[in-house]
């Protein structure tokens, strides 16, 4: 089936027909959908094939029925999100959802890397969030099965591959650091920082991006090995000095601040070409806003989220998923 | 841990990997991301240099096709 947006209609059929689907769409509507083979996740923003596009009464459909060959949905409670991969299949690959500011949240953000045996197969997917006009909105997820929603923990769609096929999960990263960025740390893991450390100096995280005129709308950049991870600005709060991140940095990595970026239409639609046809994707909701996919045509058709996952917690970043 | 699709888990580079000796950006995300985590994980004490190596050997060996060409520029033959 292609991944695009369809009617309620529409996937009321899939569900129907028992097909095994990743559903992204309005709170209301995914809770009005009939039980089945799907696990779901608020979000209302998405790149169609005709591009961005801003809805609350469609629902974006990743169906996996014709890929596998055995499936499994579960739901995971925040203090058990480390059984999941354990879970999956000996050949395959999960898709999960989280809820945004959930406890399951900081949770997987912290410590996914470490759940037992995370890479024996890929873990990808999303982070759900709510219309950014209603900040009071608590994002929810979906298991589908039972018809539950939930505003914390983890859902999952753990899919089984025949044993000649493979998945292979990778992200694009438009955003590449400085050439004269400081190389900055931090003295704790965690998702709000007051301080950094450049140079060996303790700075005032604030202070510091403002003396290098850094736009916060660009992250600053993790380089694992040539994957290029990406922490953004959410929130600067000059009262508390708190920086808020979207993703986690951690006291034993280095970041360098990310160039800015004039064109992101252009820039993803090259790195797109490059890729195979993905069997899964999703997109930041930040390039969404930055890039203004409302009104342009990119060719990464997907749900536009509140964090990607691929492993780990990613943001600004679009996760994919590749069976081959 | 015999596997002819991937260079043998004797082949000092695969240490080399784990220590940092060898330096190489993988092209594959997943390799990317478990072989930075399992250099801090010796580099903190909490892996063997050996169980390092034994995992990224077991996640080349399940990904050997998506880990082919990383792995001919860095063992060139086996």
């Amino acid at each position: 089936m292609e991944r695009k947006l369809y009617t309620v209609s529409e996937v009321t059929k899939f569900i129907a027909q028992d097909k095994f689907m990743i559903l992204t769409a309005d709170e209301e509507i995914l809770e009005n959908l009939p039980k089945g083979n799907w696990i779901g996740g608020t979000i209302e923003y998405f790149i169609d094939k005709e591009g961005g596009k801003q809805s609350d009464q469609m629902v974006f459909v990743d169906d996996q029925t014709n890929e596998g060959t055995n499936f499994k949905i579960a739901k995971y409670d925040a203090d058990k999100m480390e059984t999941l991969s354990s879970d999956s299949f000996e050949n395959g690959f999960t898709v999960v959802i989280i809820p945004i500011g959930s406890p399951a949240h900081t949770n997987f953000a912290l410590h996914s890397l470490g759940y037992p045996d995370i890479f024996s197969n890929p873990v990808i997917g999303y982070v759900s969030g709510t219309n950014l006009d209603n900040p009071d909105e608590t994002a929810k997820i979906f298991n589908g099965k039972t018809g539950e929603k939930f505003d914390d923990g983890l859902v999952a769609l753990h899919v089984e591959l025949p044993a000649e096929k493979t998945a292979r999960l990778d992200i694009i990263n438009i955003f590449t650091e400085k050439e004269d960025s400081d190389t900055i740390s931090f003295q704790e893991d965690g998702l709000v920082q007051k301080e950094c450390i450049v140079n060996g100096k303790v700075l005032d995280l604030i202070d510091y991006l403002k003396s290098v005129n850094h736009d916060t709308r660009f992250p600053m950049i993790a380089n694992q090995l040539g994957a290029r991870i990406n922490k953004s600005f959410l929130t600067l709060n000059e009262e508390t000095r708190e920086v808020g991140l979207v993703a986690p940095v951690f006291k034993d990595e280095t970041y360098k601040l990310a160039q800015n970026i004039d064109d992101y239409e252009a820039q993803f639609n090259a790195a797109i070409k490059a890729i195979p046809k993905t069997n899964y994707a999703c997109n930041c909701v930040l390039n969404y806003l930055y890039g203004d996919f409302a009104n342009k045509k990119v060719e990464a058709t997907g749900a536009t989220t509140f964090g990607e996952i691929a492993f780990q917690l990613l943001n600004q970043t679009m996760v994919y998923l590749v069976v081959e | 841990m015999a596997n002819s699709n991937i260079p043998d888990i004797q082949r000092e580079e695969w240490g080399k990997l784990i220590s940092g000796e060898i330096i190489h950006e993988f092209k594959n995300y997943t390799l990317q991301v478990q072989l930075n985590r399992l250099q801090k994980k010796v580099k903190q004490g909490k892996f063997t240099a050996q169980y390092a190596k034994e995992q990224l050997f077991s996640l080349c060996s399940k990904y050997y096709l998506a880990a082919n060409a990383d792995l001919i520029s860095i063992f060139k033959t086996w």
